[in-house]
């Protein structure tokens, strides 16, 4: 999986690197749109919702 | 469906407590549909017959000595193939885990045991989760048709009364997908309020172990019994179920985007339900929470590189043990970027703000579970009235995926019929942890809606399948 281009399984998979263009087109052009601070990556892992802890 | 399996996941618990009806007998009748049914939709991969009968048979003795082990005794359901089940095998519809059985259970299924659950089988999952396709299992209301995924083998199995309930699991949709699909009730409840250890992982930040059954108070009873804290999974933190609360209709919030496009006998049940609220008494307002081409593009790309971290050495060593599709996909999370993925990241906290929003001024927030009625197998993309053609799979994710970046819990609850006979769902979403509010309110949507039970009948059936 070190390089893509020569892996054979892709070409039966063109469409793929489409699919992921246009995915991260996407997610790219929104983040151009959020606040450049404070708004933090999720890590639910650690802690999923810090604003509704019991009590 | 009628006789012992026709009965509901809490009925059969009552008749088992109340000496009418033993364990075995339960499960001998769920036995008897699976002989009748697996033929036509193979929902059951793996069917632990005599291990069920030897377990019903020490729930039975129990119950002649007063013994109760919870709320669930003596009550067989299945598990997705993707859930540990001590000694069972665990392959998660994949070749690349041939022939591995699981050591131990899953918290989850420890969790249902202590309650008195027994574990009839494991069903049919798509590849590893990922996918909607599920083959070769199909829908017990057309087996024509797919069950949708990924947990597409506990909803047929439980739509065609295999088991009386079901755990799947939901990481962009995939209990309340199938749920909507066959018929049942599903809920993906609040991120980290069910352990997921003993859980093959599709994609850490975003997986949920959910029940999926005939009616909504099964899933209330499985829920109760799956919630808890779980040293052994860092998620389940803070996990807790907030008491239930009287469901109110008065201020509905209609997700506004996820509208279109819509399958016109899909909209005709929605449309029926919404005027039904309406003239109970409800004000409805539509609202707009995000862009769905947004939403869709952010859980792929964090779920695609998520699942290829977890795949990356199988990939590396045994690439050819994976299904077609899910090597694509595999391939492709092995091309995003972290700076990527980490802004996706940052764009579910806003979706989860803006959510959070609209719950705080409304009693009930619904959207539509799926665009459309259970899709042919064979045909990879969807085709709607108004033109615009969707590849199948991804629309089918579509309506799910808010709640599953957000973290809300959300359940898929049956409300109509199409002309076809193919049932049709609604989704409602609630605050973290108020999964006993969302079904409340499900339930309370569902009286509104008219919602009456069918049964499917298996192809060539004389319609007297015990």
């Amino acid at each position: 999986m070190e390089d893509d281009r020569t892996d054979p399984g892709n070409e039966e998979h063109a469409d793929a690197p489409d699919l992921a263009a246009l995915l991260t087109g996407v997610v790219r052009a929104a983040a151009l749109r959020l606040p450049p601070d404070r708004v933090l990556p999720v890590v639910y892992a650690v802690d999923p919702f810090p604003d509704h802890r019991p009590g | 469906m009628t006789g012992i399996a026709g009965l509901s996941l809490t009925q059969a618990a009552a008749e088992v407590r109340g000496g009418r009806l033993s364990a075995r007998e339960l499960v001998g009748a769920c036995l008897r549909r699976i002989e009748r049914w697996e033929p036509h939709i193979a929902a059951l991969p793996f069917v632990m017959a005599e291990r069920s009968l030897a377990e019903a048979a020490s729930c039975d003795a129990e119950a002649a000595a007063g013994e109760w082990r919870g709320p669930l005794h003596g009550v067989p359901i299945v598990v997705k193939d993707l859930i540990d089940v001590a000694g069972a095998p665990t392959e998660a519809g994949s070749r690349q885990l041939a022939g591995n059985v699981a050591a131990e259970d899953a918290t989850v299924v420890g969790r249902l045991r202590s309650a008195g659950a027994i574990i009839l089988a494991k069903a049919n999952t798509h590849e590893f989760a990922y996918g909607a396709l599920t083959p070769p299992t199909r829908n017990p209301w057309d087996t024509d048709r797919m069950p949708g995924g990924s947990s597409g083998g506990s909803g047929a199995a439980v739509a065609a009364g295999e088991a009386f309930g079901a755990l799947g699991t939901d990481s962009a949709g995939s209990v309340r997908e199938p749920s909507a699909l066959c018929g049942l009730a599903g809920l993906k409840p609040t991120y980290g309020n069910v352990s997921c250890r003993g859980v093959i992982p599709l994609a850490w930040s975003l997986d949920t172990v959910g029940p999926m059954t005939r009616t909504i108070d099964d899933s209330r009873v499985l829920i109760d019994a799956m919630v808890g804290r779980d040293p052994a999974d860092p998620a389940t933190r803070s996990a807790r179920l907030r008491p239930p609360t009287r469901p109110r209709l008065r201020r509905v919030a209609l997700l506004g985007e996820w509208m279109t496009p819509m399958e016109p006998e899909v909209g005709a049940v929605l449309g029926s339900v919404l005027d039904r609220l309406s003239d109970a008494g409800a004000e409805i307002e539509e609202v707009r929470v995000v862009d769905p081409d947004e939403v869709i593009a952010t859980i792929f790309l964090i779920l695609a590189s998520e699942a290829s971290a977890y795949h990356r050495r199988w990939l590396q060593e045994h690439p050819e043990r994976y299904g077609e599709d899910v090597l694509a996909y595999l391939e492709l999370g092995m091309r995003l970027a972290a700076v990527d993925y980490v802004d996706a990241q940052r764009l579910r906290a806003v979706y989860r703000d803006r959510l959070d929003e609209v719950l705080d001024t409304a009693d009930l927030v619904v959207a539509p579970s799926q665009h459309v009625t259970a899709p042919f197998p064979d045909r990879e993309e969807l085709v709607f009235a108004d033109g615009t053609v969707l590849p199948r799979d991804l629309t089918l994710i579509r309506p799910l995926s808010l709640c599953s970046l957000t973290g809300h819990p959300a359940a898929s609850i049956p409300v109509g019929w199409s002309p076809d006979g193919l049932p049709v769902g609604i989704q409602v979403i609630g605050r973290p942890h108020a999964e006993h509010h969302v079904l409340a309110s499900g339930a309370a949507v569902q009286d509104l809606a008219g919602w009456e039970p069918r049964s499917p009948q298996p192809p060539n059936s004389d319609r007297g399948v015990p």
